[in-house]
């Protein structure tokens, strides 16, 4: 069966990443290590735990605000989620330096979502029109324009920094995965991510049929107008938690659910579960990669590697047709 | 099980339905005809719920349609617009499974909706493999595979617009077979032949307003369509069972 | 009368800057550690701009940084000598263009090693044309005298910032000090890279010094404690500003670790 073969393909590709990521790396001085290293273990499963548990979220993030904007290009950064958060933590790393404090990581979680948050509400302010609640289309044109304006506030609130604060700052919104995740920040990501998915595995059907047009989603008996509400508020929270965790990261919340797609099909049913596993691989094959590939002047941030890499098969997507084939 | 709309009345934007009052009889197909931007898909979308009213009210077996929920409307009203959205990625029979999403799954239901719109070998393709002829059959038997004993209202918007002749008189039975069941059926078409073949009672619309309304026969007859379209009419035999208005070239 | 003066105002106005004596000498700092040299020179009254992370000088105006400058006001201010911390990417744009025009000097002062900070002084008071302080020398050889102590706490790796972790390479003049006082730095790289725990733990140090405030939430202390690595965070902004507060900042380190060794 068709499907098997897709589940197989994924468990062999997820567990090939997570062993990528706990048995090869390149130590600073260039040699490679293959293989259990007891005392490097500790980090590497915490830098595992995060990078699943931090790719999942934005994936099935990624996967929701696609079924719900019909578009197969949106994703976390389209609607300024990220953005919003990296804004907020800038903000807050120049209030604090001026007050001479520090943002600890439970501020982090809390102002990271305050900024999805106001990202996601400036979103739905421009993107509704009178008829047709929220309209796709203008959700992603406001999308656009928010990630922008919040990028540029991100900016200038670096800039205020004096250049010794700007290094942490900027590091920040380049993206990491922790290798000893602060537990106040896992596990409000795990809690969100257990209850998204298991909303929208249940929803599963309800998501299908969302994919239809307004009039026929309705008319099957999807309350749209309550669904899409919730969509919004669950995409946003994942991608808050995951970039509470992480920094801001590109590419997995866009390229995870076409993959899932690719394998299993389009019911949500089989996507939700398969785009949490894609996404889950995906973040921690970022990681395994910055920890093997040669190191002169230290490592990547991963937020690069993930753009190196979902660029392309950014690009590839948009070739193959993937933008046409949805028609709204 | 009467749909009823009392002093119905539509803003979208610049155009303006109504105030309409109309009753639709269960156990009748009402076939709805205008010119373009007459009215017919706005009034069809306002009597499923679809389409907010400003004033009036629209009630189905006494329920105000707008006042039902999700899955109430889902139970009761069992609709067809004329452009569908197809979901890429999924496969027809998933397609066509949405149809019950409220209800019990039964893929029999599913596969009797595929066999009477001639799809069912086409099951498992995915739903952008196909034509639009047939993207709108599979629609239809979304339609269908949602026909339950809950079923008291089923609306077309132009059901034959994209379809050749023989799935077009296909179109046709499935809607005889649910007046017969007991539903009210309603069906928005510029097709005359369907009309006369398959409608009893015709609803004349023009500027957003019923012009005319009364059985098929009496109703749709040359006179009427033409100073309805500003287009030649004239009665054309060997159609259907009795003469039908058809448009002169 | 008023043709007359008004061309003896423009005149007085095309003055070249070089003849200028070092009395009457303008001088704007694009670098906090040279403005508090220049402070510290006793050339305070001299200082007609600075950047707006120099401390202690608020009467005088901002101007711009080594980045970027504003040039109406720094023309407005007239400058003699403009001194500015010697980087990869060269002067602002448009500043050297400007001083070509207007015949202000232009001097770029290198800040980067331990020997740059320490002649820092001397550099900056011989572009401004005065003398250096013997003292100063004494004081900077008093804070660099090697301290026997440290050889049982090397490797040691010193860290710019926990979050991301990176490391002090071994040209850094921090690093140089460590080095001075006898001890042993890791990574023996140059730079500041940037690393994963696991590669910090990697280098096998005997203790971690953080420069710079604890972080909240104390995933480094918990990980030094658990492999008997000593942690410790020395909150001393002075060790991050090249110039005098750097002398002053190390002088007290060394007095701390000596205290703490007797």
């Amino acid at each position: 069966m068709r499907s098997a073969r897709g589940w197989i393909a994924l468990l062999v590709i997820a567990v090939a990443c997570v062993a990528a990521r706990l048995l090869v790396a390149r130590s600073l001085d260039g040699t490679l290590q293959l293989g259990w290293q007891a005392d490097a273990a500790a980090w590497r499963l915490g830098a595992v735990a995060s990078g699943a548990a931090a790719g999942a979220a934005l994936a099935l993030s990624g996967l929701l605000l696609q079924s719900l904007l019909r578009n197969p290009l949106a994703s976390p950064f389209v609607l300024g989620l990220s953005g919003g958060a990296q804004a907020a933590m800038a903000l807050a790393a120049l209030l604090a330096w001026k007050a001479g404090a520090q943002v600890s990581p439970a501020a982090s979680v809390v102002v990271g979502c305050a900024g999805s948050m106001v990202a996601l509400l400036l979103c739905i302010a421009f993107g509704r029109s009178r008829e047709r609640g929220l309209d796709p289309v203008s959700l992603v044109l406001a999308g656009v324009v928010v990630a922008a304006m919040l990028g540029a506030l991100a900016t200038l609130c670096e800039w205020m920094l004096p250049p010794s604060e700007r290094v942490a700052v900027h590091a920040w919104g380049l993206g990491r995965v922790p290798e000893a995740p602060p537990t106040v920040l896992l596990v409000a990501l795990l809690l969100v991510l257990g209850v998204a998915a298991v909303g929208a595995w249940s929803g599963g059907r309800a998501l299908d049929a969302m994919q239809l047009s307004d009039d026929e989603a309705r008319s099957v008996g999807v309350p749209l107008t309550g669904m899409r509400w919730s969509i919004v508020l669950g995409a946003s929270a994942l991608a808050a938690a995951a970039t509470a965790l992480c920094g801001p990261l590109a590419f997995v919340g866009l390229v995870a659910p076409h993959a899932a797609r690719g394998l299993l099909g389009g019911a949500h049913r089989r996507t939700v579960p398969a785009t949490l596993l894609v996404g889950a691989a995906l973040l921690v094959l970022a990681d395994a990669t910055r920890a093997i590939i040669p190191v002169e002047g230290g490592r990547v941030p991963v937020g690069v590697v993930c753009a190196l890499a979902g660029g392309p098969a950014f690009l590839m997507l948009l070739r193959r047709g993937a933008a046409g084939a949805w028609r709204t | 099980m009467t749909l009823q709309a009392r002093d119905m009345s539509i803003r979208m934007g610049a155009f303006e339905l109504g105030p309409v009052s109309v009753a639709f009889e269960p156990g009748r197909v009402h076939g709805v005809v205008g010119p373009n931007a007459s009215g017919k898909t706005t009034l069809v979308r306002g009597v499923c719920g679809l389409q907010a009213i400003q004033s009036g009210a629209i009630t189905l077996a006494g329920v105000p349609v707008h006042a039902m929920a999700a899955a109430e409307r889902a139970a009761r009203i069992a609709f067809v617009p004329q452009r569908s959205v197809m979901p890429p990625a999924l496969r027809v029979g998933e397609v066509v499974a949405l149809g019950r999403l409220r209800m019990q799954r039964d893929p029999q239901a599913v596969e009797r909706s595929l066999r009477q719109v001639g799809l069912l070998e086409r099951e498992m393709d995915r739903v952008d493999a196909l034509s639009a002829g047939q993207s709108h059959r599979v629609a239809v038997a979304r339609m269908l595979a949602q026909l339950a004993p809950t079923t008291q209202l089923v609306v077309l918007d132009e059901p034959t617009a994209s379809l050749d002749p023989a799935w077009s008189a296909s179109v046709a039975r499935v809607a005889r077979a649910c007046a017969d069941r007991g539903c009210v059926v309603i069906v928005a078409t510029h097709d005359f032949g369907f009309l006369g073949a398959c409608c009893d009672q015709a609803i004349l619309m023009a500027e957003g307003a019923v012009r005319a309304l009364g059985p098929v026969a009496t109703v749709a007859n040359p006179e009427s369509l033409s100073a309805l379209f500003g287009a030649p009419f004239a009665w054309a035999h060997g159609i259907a069972a009795q003469p039908v208005a058809m448009p002169r070239w | 009368m008023v043709l007359m003066l008004a061309a003896l105002a423009a005149c007085a106005d095309a003055t070249p800057a070089a003849s200028a004596s070092s009395a009457a000498m303008r001088v704007v700092s694009l670098s906090p550690a040279i403005t508090e040299t220049l402070v510290e020179l006793g050339l305070r009254d001299r200082l007609v701009g600075r950047t707006p992370w120099c401390q202690g000088v608020s009467e005088v105006p901002a101007l711009g940084s080594m980045t970027e400058v504003d040039l109406g006001r720094l023309a407005a201010a007239r400058p003699d000598l403009i001194l500015l911390q010697r980087t990869a990417m060269g002067a602002p744009p448009g500043l050297r263009e400007a001083a070509a025009d207007r015949g202000w000097r232009v001097e770029e002062v290198a800040c980067a090693s331990l020997a740059d900070v320490r002649t820092l002084e001397a550099r900056v008071a011989g572009a401004v044309g005065v003398q250096a302080s013997a003292a100063r020398e004494a004081q900077w050889e008093q804070a660099l005298r090697p301290l026997g102590t440290l050889s049982e706490r090397s490797p040691t790796v010193l860290l710019l910032s926990a979050e991301p972790v990176m490391a002090i390479g071994n040209d850094a003049f921090l690093a140089e000090a460590w080095a001075a006082w006898g001890g042993v730095t890791s990574p023996a790289t140059p730079g500041y890279p940037p690393m994963s725990l696991e590669d910090l733990f990697a280098l096998r140090p005997r203790s971690i010094l953080l420069i710079g405030a604890c972080p909240s939430g104390a995933t480094l202390e918990a990980a030094c404690a658990q492999r008997s690595i000593a942690f410790e965070c020395i909150e001393d902004g002075r060790l991050l500003r090249p110039g005098p507060a750097l002398r002053e900042g190390l002088g007290a380190w060394r007095e701390s670790l000596e205290a703490r060794a007797r």
